[in-house]
């Protein structure tokens, strides 16, 4: 088995980094620059909020840090290792090894239960399934009594608890959150931001969130701001009414 | 209608590769059945429209001297007759073509000029009330010096109007000129080594016959009730009544003169027909396959058209029209190809019959399949279609996406508890996500694994059976007839003289009046062991002493006995008493025949003396070498026949059908997987998707889809297996029965285990290989592109 991912480390070498990342879609007229020269990089053991207006290129930016996806041009950096010179195959280990990604469809299997879902990346490389830790994880996440119960049987705030654990079970370098709270109720949004602040915070998790909601972006400890494919401002934490204001000026 | 119409050809265009499928299975099926019906059209008719050009008998009665031909101008009036012809008088004669063709020369050189055995009838004109000879070459006999052939038999043996036969009568050769050849369909075929007719003039008959011979009378009739054999034995018995005791002998049924000559084609025809059923019936639940899943892909397309205005039948119609235009663009593919690959089938019937070859283009058929093939797609699409007509929109649109499936079926619940690696299990719960589609597609495989298990047990237990002498008459090698002049005695010696010889078997024919049969029995009596030939009981025991017999399954029905049942009979007017101790194999006169010893024949026929004799030469012997040698001693009194055991045309035809139907129905089945595993695919491209981002490698997602095809393959290939070899034994057992005999379906062990195990792996292999494509689709398909759809 490859080492466990170290992340309680504080070393100053940021988990994931992007320079000049460029990302162009569709060729002449209908060409799309999604992403323009952008330039970021995410320290261990921080909650990192992205937000911008809708096309501003969030969801390419992360797609393109996770190594779901290629970039026309720049590079990017996890715990160390250059995706450009990577193929499919070595990519796939990596992200199995150092990214877990968390939907804002929730995207759970629907024949697997609960738990099943959780422990799919463990069985997918190979790996044991530690009972112990598992049990930790239910009940840190609040779902030990359903774990027998399929995606169809779960609520929206359940489900996406479950995605939460199935990307923490890995104990990945970094989570990639498209929107998780996109898709639910504020109580349910709540509880969700809730279990990510916890995982920074007790766990040194490192994640990065994209978001549009103002209350989400709240708990992260620096959010950036995209625009046009650009990064326009990049702060540390702000309140709710903060964001707000930044938003208007962004739109 | 132009609206429906353009979002057809546009869902078409968008749905290309489907459109593809739909258009090769219904290829295939369209192909299949137009060969099918326009044989079953063709052929059939071929007979039953010569049958009554010529006002052919139904029966063609062979009487002994016994009766006057007074008499038996008196049966023409006999009740349920509706015409006669005859009484011709009859005689057995062996002829010598005097023309000896160039390539023969040596031929004849070595072994004298051929003998060929004819049954003369002496008839002034080849029309009458019955049996209405049709003159394809030549002209009718105008002088006594002439004789008119059957076409068949101048074909078989090379012979052109013009030429000379000299008759053997005696040690006189009286030479014959043929005038013509006609077609008289109450004949078999020459080629099926079936005794043939000829024509003399009344005045020229008396002159052929020879010392030794039994000449006879000939009558054609036509009876009311002539449908079935039992309703033609029926009508000879008022015939029987007017004649003396013994009068009656040999009966030709024109039914058998049918089945013989469609025997090549009824059971091509079984096969073509059950086949395209089966195609037919795989291309639908294909296409009920596409229709579903076009239904849960277009969804909120579905939701759209009808909240703009569309109404559940215009959807409908859409849906049905999508399926139906790529199957009609293969109807024009698949009926000329199959009418194509008709052509040499149906011409070749024509023509036994001297008919002008049929048209081409056998409209009927064509219509059939047209009507068959929209009525199977039409169906199959409007079932699914109609459900997505009566989508409310509002759920369609909202939703975004079909319901799921139920997800619990039992089998994958039970695969759950097997400790599998999680791609395996993903691919279990892939391939029972649609439990109709995946019973479908179940279906489809199963068709065809069963097809191809009953092509290839079939070609071993033909093959096999090809080689088997209790199957195909004997092991022998040479066939020696002998004229009067030759002694039976000095031909024994002859024969024993040889050191090559292993075995000797004469053999001689009568006619055997069983009690309760109303028709005499032609028979066969053995002198020597012929169990030497390989011949052999398949049930009970070969006969071994005087009186005991053996006989094929058709006479043993007719006769209503069992194996170890004793009946009675009479030979020559002398009653015996008999003892079925076997059952065996001998599609001659269609089972309808009894085998027994010579010393058994010798008892009602003390002078008789067998003039046939089978040799068995010993392995690696020359028996051209031995023919000529054996030859030498008389050229001009004995025929010396080298046996060649090729396979039968019939055999060789019908594995080649069975085989290609095989094939066509396999291809059908790793379509249906193709499709199946594309919808599924298509379908899941988010669960793959989210898979390959949680870490799954393309090769896991191709070894996982190929999964859940393998499953689908492993389900089809174990049921259709033991269903193949049903529909095997089914079938041998209807081949035997055609030709009046059974076959235990354990005769041959045609299925060995490593067999079977391969044919399962085969079905597991062609699902696996029809799944290749969309399993690399979903594995190189990128993530991002999925999720950002989103
Ligand atoms: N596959 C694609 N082909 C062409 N253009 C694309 C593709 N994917 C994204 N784009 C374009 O790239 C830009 C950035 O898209 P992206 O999805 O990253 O935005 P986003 O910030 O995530 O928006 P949202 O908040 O609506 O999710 C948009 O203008 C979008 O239209
Ligand atoms: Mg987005």
């Amino acid at each position: 088995m490859l080492e466990a991912p170290d992340t309680t480390v504080t070393s100053a070498r940021p988990v994931v980094a992007a320079e000049h990342l460029t990302r162009l879609y569709g060729e002449g007229q209908a060409q799309v620059a999604a992403l323009r020269d952008v330039e970021v990089a995410f320290q261990p053991g921080t909650f990192s909020a992205v937000m911008g207006p809708s096309g501003s290129g969030k969801s390419t930016l992360m797609h393109l840090l996770a190594g779901l996806d290629r970039p026309t041009s720049g590079t990017v950096t996890i715990d160390g290792v250059e995706l450009n010179g990577l193929n499919d195959k070595k990519l796939t280990l990596l992200r199995r090894q150092k990214v877990g990604f968390v939907f804002q469809f929730f995207n759970l299997l629907p024949m697997l239960t609960a738990e099943e879902n959780i422990t799919l990346p463990l069985r997918i490389a190979g790996e044991r399934v530690d009972e112990a830790s598992l049990r930790q994880l239910l009940e840190a996440v609040g779902l030990a009594d359903r774990k027998e119960h399929r995606p169809a049987e779960l609520s929206g705030g359940q489900q996406q608890r479950v995605a939460i654990a199935r990307a923490l079970i890995t104990r990945p370098a970094v989570i990639f959150a498209d929107e998780p709270t996109g898709n639910l109720d504020s109580q349910s949004s709540r509880e969700v931001l809730d279990m990510l602040r916890r995982a920074v915070d007790d766990l040194g998790q490192t994640i990065v969130m994209v978001t549009h909601d103002a209350q989400a972006a709240a708990v992260a400890d620096r959010i950036v701001f995209l625009e046009d494919g650009r990064i326009v401002r990049d702060e540390g934490h702000l309140t709710a009414d903060q964001i707000l204001d930044v938003m208007k000026v962004l739109r | 209608m132009t609206a429906v119409w353009r979002k057809t050809l546009a869902s078409l265009r968008r749905r290309r590769l489907q459109a593809v499928i739909i258009g090769l299975v219904v290829l295939l099926a369209a192909g299949t059945a137009t060969l099918a019906l326009t044989l079953l059209f063709g052929s059939t008719n071929a007979y039953d429209q010569a049958f009554a050009q010529q006002r052919g008998a139904h029966v063609l009665q062979e009487f002994t001297g016994g009766a006057t031909t007074v008499q038996l101008a008196h049966t023409a009036r006999a009740p349920g007759v509706t015409a006669a012809a005859g009484p011709w008088r009859t005689d057995n004669i062996t002829v010598e073509p005097a023309r000896v063709p160039p390539d023969e020369r040596q031929m004849v050189a070595d072994f004298g000029p051929p003998k060929l055995g004819l049954e003369v009838v002496g008839r002034a004109s080849p029309a009458g009330p019955a049996d209405d000879l049709r003159l394809v070459a030549g002209h009718w006999l105008r002088s006594g010096n002439q004789i008119v052939l059957t076409r068949s038999f101048a074909l078989a043996q090379s012979l052109a109007v013009g030429e000379t036969l000299n008759a053997v009568v005696g040690s006189r050769r009286v030479p014959l000129i043929i005038a013509g050849e006609v077609i008289d369909v109450d004949e078999m075929d020459a080629a099926n080594q079936s005794p043939q007719h000829a024509w003399v003039l009344p005045a020229t008959l008396p002159r052929l016959i020879g010392p030794g011979d039994q000449p006879g009378y000939e009558m054609a009739y036509r009876f009311r009730h002539a449908a079935t054999n039992a309703a033609l034995r029926a009508d000879l018995v008022p015939i029987k009544a007017l004649l003396p005791a013994g009068a009656l002998g040999f009966t030709r049924s024109y039914i058998d003169v049918r089945n013989n000559y469609n025997i090549t084609s009824a059971l091509v025809l079984t096969f073509l027909l059950a086949f395209s059923v089966f195609a037919l019936g795989a291309a639908a639940l294909i296409v009920a396959n596409i229709v579903t899943g076009a239904v849960l892909a277009g969804f909120r397309d579905i939701g759209i058209m009808k909240a703009i205005g569309f109404t559940p039948g215009q959807v409908v119609q859409m849906l049905v029209l999508q399926m139906l235009v790529p199957a009609l663009i293969a109807c024009v593919v698949g009926i000329p190809l199959g009418l194509l690959l008709s052509r040499p089938l149906v011409t070749q019937s024509a023509d036994a019959l001297g008919l002008p070859p049929p048209a081409a283009l056998s409209l009927p058929a064509v219509l059939l399949v047209i009507a068959g093939v929209v009525t199977v797609v039409a169906v199959s699409a409007a079932l699914p279609a109609w459900r997505a007509g009566r989508l409310s929109p509002v759920r369609a649109i909202v939703s975004g996406t079909a319901p799921q499936g139920r997800k619990a079926v039992g089998l994958a619940r039970a695969l759950d508890r097997l400790h599998l690696p999680p791609t395996v299990r993903l691919g279990a719960g892939q391939a029972f996500a649609r439990p109709l589609r995946a019973g479908f597609t179940a279906v489809a495989v199963l068709v065809g694994v069963a097809t191809v298990t009953f092509a290839v047990g079939l070609r071993t237990t033909l093959m096999h059976g090809l080689n088997d002498p209790a199957f195909n008459g004997g092991d022998y090698q040479i066939e020696v007839s002998r004229l009067m002049q030759y002694p039976d005695a000095r031909l024994m010696h002859t024969l024993r003289a040889q050191p090559q010889t292993q075995a000797i078997v004469a053999r001689d024919w009568a006619s055997v009046q069983v009690n309760g049969i109303s028709q005499p029995v032609q028979s066969v009596f053995t002198r020597g062991d012929a169990t030497k030939l390989g011949l052999r009981a398949l049930q009970g025991r070969w006969y071994a002493a005087p009186g005991e017999a053996v006989a094929p399954e058709a006479f043993m029905k007719e006769a209503h006995l069992r194996v170890g049942d004793y009946f009675t009979g009479s030979i020559n007017g002398r009653r015996l008493r008999f003892h079925l101790v076997g059952m065996m194999f001998d599609t001659a006169e269609f089972g309808r025949i009894l085998y027994m010893d010579f010393s058994t024949l010798h008892r009602a026929m003390p002078g008789e003396v067998p003039a046939d004799y089978l040799v068995r030469l010993r392995p690696r012997s020359d028996p051209t070498a031995y023919a000529i040698r054996v030859n030498r001693t008389s050229r001009a009194d004995l025929t010396v026949n080298i046996q060649n055991n090729t396979a039968s045309s019939v055999i060789a035809t019908v594995n080649d059908v069975v085989l290609v139907l095989a094939l066509v129905l396999a291809v059908i089945a790793a379509a249906a997987v193709f499709n199946t595993v594309l919808l599924n695919t298509r379908e899941r491209v988010r669960d793959t998707a989210v898979l390959k981002a949680v870490g799954m490698a393309p090769r896991q997602a191709i070894l996982m889809v190929a999964t859940s095809a393998a499953i689908l393959g492993l389900i089809g290939g174990i049921l259709g297996i033991p269903a193949g070899v049903v529909l095997h034994g089914v079938i041998l057992q209807l081949m035997a029965n055609l030709v009046g005999n059974t076959i235990s379906p354990l005769q041959y062990q045609a299925f060995s285990a490593p067999l079977l195990l391969g044919l399962v792996i085969a079905g597991m292999l062609v699902a696996v290989l029809g799944a290749l494509l969309p399993a690399r689709w979903a594995a190189y398909t990128g993530v991002a592109e999925v999720l950002h759809a989103e």
